[in-house]
This record gives C-alpha cells, structure tokens and sequence, in this order.
C-alpha cells in the first residue's frame, strides 16, 4: 500500500510531509529502512522503521508526469533508463519513494481459508435483474393487462425475475420472457425446446408476452407452428461453463506450496 | 381527451401487409369510455376491450353490461375490429389461466383482449 503519491517534474519536490529526490545514480537502500537524499549534496538522512520497504517507482517519462507503478525493490534490481528529447539526452534518472507492505499470509492461512470457503453454504442468488418501471406509457398499460390477467401473485414474480410460467394443457411448461426473448420449454423439468414468436412492429415488450401467453394457452399448436426452434445446446453450454471447476485441495496445497 | 384519442389505428393485417404502414381508422363510439391512465380498471360491471396496437400498446374501452345501447355499441365494435383482423380472446382473470377465442361478442365478459396474431411471426 502506497501512502503518497509522487507527482513532480525533475528536481525535488516536495509530497506532503514527505520529501522525494531524483537521483542520477542508484541510491543503495535497505530493506527496513528508507529516506531521501539530496540530489544536490548527495546527502543522505536515512529512518529506520520494521515495516517500511523501500520501493521504487517507474521512471519518470516527461517532466510532468504522475507515477503509477511502485515495485518493491528490496532485491535491489534497479534499472537505468535515458530518456532521450529533440536536443538532449535526459540524465539517468531514478525515483525513490516508499510504501507499507502488508505481510504475506503464510501458507498456513491460505489453506485455510480455501478450506473455509469450501465449508460455507452454497448461497445461489439469481443472476436475473427485476423489472425496472418503465417510462413508456404503452408498456405500464401492457403490465396492467398482464397483472389483471395473471393475477397479483404471479404479477410480483413477474416483476422480479421478468417471466411467468404457464402450463399448456399438452403438459409442456413455457417460460416465456419479455420483448424478443426466447419461450423455453421444459417437460418435467428437463428442457426440450427454445421457440421464438414475435410481434412485429413497434410493441411494448409486455405485449409480446401477453401475445405468447394467450397463444399458449389457447392454441398451443398455432404458437409451435408460428415459432423458430433454436438449438437448446447453447443454453447447456453455457450454463456448464459458469460453474467452477472445483481442484481438489490436496492439488491446491502442492500448488501453493510450490509457490511459496 | 380529444377526437384523436377516440380513434384506434388498425394495422391493416391483410396477407402480404405485415409489416405495411398502411392503418384504418377505427372510431371509438362516444358512449364508451377510454381508460387512459395505466393504473385505470373497470369499475364492476364494466367489460373491457384491450386493444393491442403499436401506437398505444393498450387502448382499453369499457362498456356498461346494463346499458343496452352500450352493449349494442361495443358490439358493432367487436365486429368492426373482428372484421380487420384482430382476433378476441376471452381472458380469465386474476390467474384463471384460460383464455379462448370469442366467436360472438359476450356482453358479460369481462376482459377481452384483441391481439395482431397476423403480426406474429417466428424470429
């Protein structure tokens, strides 16, 4: 974690109560330790502090440019860079800062958290919006018709997860969505089909609904006649990929143990 | 509400027009009453037309069922919307789950819902 940002033109700057310099030649540092010296004089006053590390920012490219990348520099592994304008070659330049580092969590507490995350409960929460009020007049309108139609109940799960479910009176289950969506159809809970029936010209989404809904459950033939099927390994697909793939955790030990 | 309100634009849903601009006016009768503001229900013993068109997703006329000359005029309305091509489904409401084509007008019904089923198409 950096504390203060450095932001200056070459020379010496100072960044609250901290002061930078640029040096023209690597400045030897210390792990627990840091300070600044004078690009001047040359003159170092170093501080001492068990948790501080010397860190390094990139070099400066223009003579106002903010830095952003710190890195820690404790292997001493510093680079020298010119920086070439129209006329004259930039000297070296380096710039000295310093940050906190927070501590690695030991192997020990990694492990265990993995192995905590594993122990929670599995809270699955949906991944559909709700329905956000419209400020098309046409679709209000449509949304009461449908609310009427459905019924209170189903008008409020309708409004959360933005589908209803009816039963055709062939068994089937039609999910069907708003606007152009697809109509998924289940038998028994497993699904079989992806149909698609629009209205065309300019509807409100709900309408499409209501449209299919009525269809469904009055005609369920016409609506299979007029609809395009869709292939439904897609959806399977796709669901398969979102879930995780689960290592074993003696696999994840070896890897961590690896990298530290 | 002004006369251009009392008037509902019928695509014209002729084979080979689907997606054609071409409308018919058809004029709401004065006896009726439009339900404009989304949040408007008929009051009991009141059917309702809904209508469904592109330009007001929803228009919504209602008729007194014990009024004979509003029952007369939503009739001729039915026929006229019947006529181009609007087909009316019966509703059950509140989660009824049935819905059936009307072959006559039905003074009693509650909610009738005209759909475009010649603009629906598979996409």
């Amino acid at each position: 974690m950096i504390r203060n940002e450095y932001s200056y033109s070459t020379g010496c700057s100072i960044v609250d109560e901290f002061e930078f310099t640029i040096y023209s030649s690597p400045a030897t540092c210390s792990t627990d330790s840091w300070g600044f010296v004078d690009y001047n004089t040359g003159t170092a006053t170093p501080k001492t502090s068990g948790n501080w590390r010397v860190v390094r920012k990139t070099p400066i490219r223009t003579a106002s440019i903010l830095h952003e990348e710190w890195s820690d520099c404790t292997s001493g592994n510093w680079k020298r860079v010119v920086y070439p304008t129209a006329a004259t070659c930039q000297p070296y330049e380096w710039s000295f800062g310093y940050g906190y580092s927070v501590p690695k969590p030991s192997l020990k507490d990694r492990f265990s958290k993995i192995i905590q995350s594993r122990c929670a409960p599995n809270i699955i929460t949906s991944k559909r919006k709700p329905l956000l009020i419209s400020k098309d007049i046409r679709e209000e309108r449509a949304r009461e018709t449908l609310r009427r139609v459905i019924g209170e109940e189903k008008f409020i799960n309708f409004l959360k997860h933005g589908f209803i479910s009816v039963k055709a009176k062939s068994g089937l289950v039609y999910q069907i969505f708003t606007g152009g969506q697809f109509t998924s159809v289940f038998d028994h809970g497993k699904l079989v089909d992806r149909l698609c029936v629009v209205l065309t010209g300019d509807f409100p989404a709900t309408d499409s609904l209501i449209m299919r809904y009525l269809l469904i459950l009055n005609n369920e033939q016409q609506f299979r006649s007029l609809a395009i099927k869709h292939s439904i390994s897609i959806d399977y697909q796709s669901r398969k990929s979102q879930s995780e793939i689960i290592k074993p955790l003696s696999e994840i030990f070896r890897e961590l143990k690896k990298a530290s | 509400m002004n006369a251009l309100d009392r008037e509902i634009d019928v695509t014209l849903l002729r084979a080979g027009n689907k997606s054609s601009k071409l409308s018919k006016k058809i004029k709401i009768p004065d006896s009726l009453t439009i339900l404009d503001q989304p949040n408007q229900r008929p009051a009991k013993g009141f059917g309702c037309f809904r209508i469904m068109t592109p330009k007001d997703g929803d228009k919504r006329v209602v008729w007194d069922s014990r009024d004979f000359s509003q029952i007369s005029e939503a009739r001729d309305m039915f026929n006229n919307l019947v006529a181009q091509g609007l087909v009316p489904y019966c509703v059950g409401l509140n989660g009824r789950n049935s819905s059936e084509v009307m072959v006559e007008f039905d003074p009693y019904a509650e909610e009738v819902i005209f759909l475009p089923i010649a603009m629906a198409v598979g996409g």
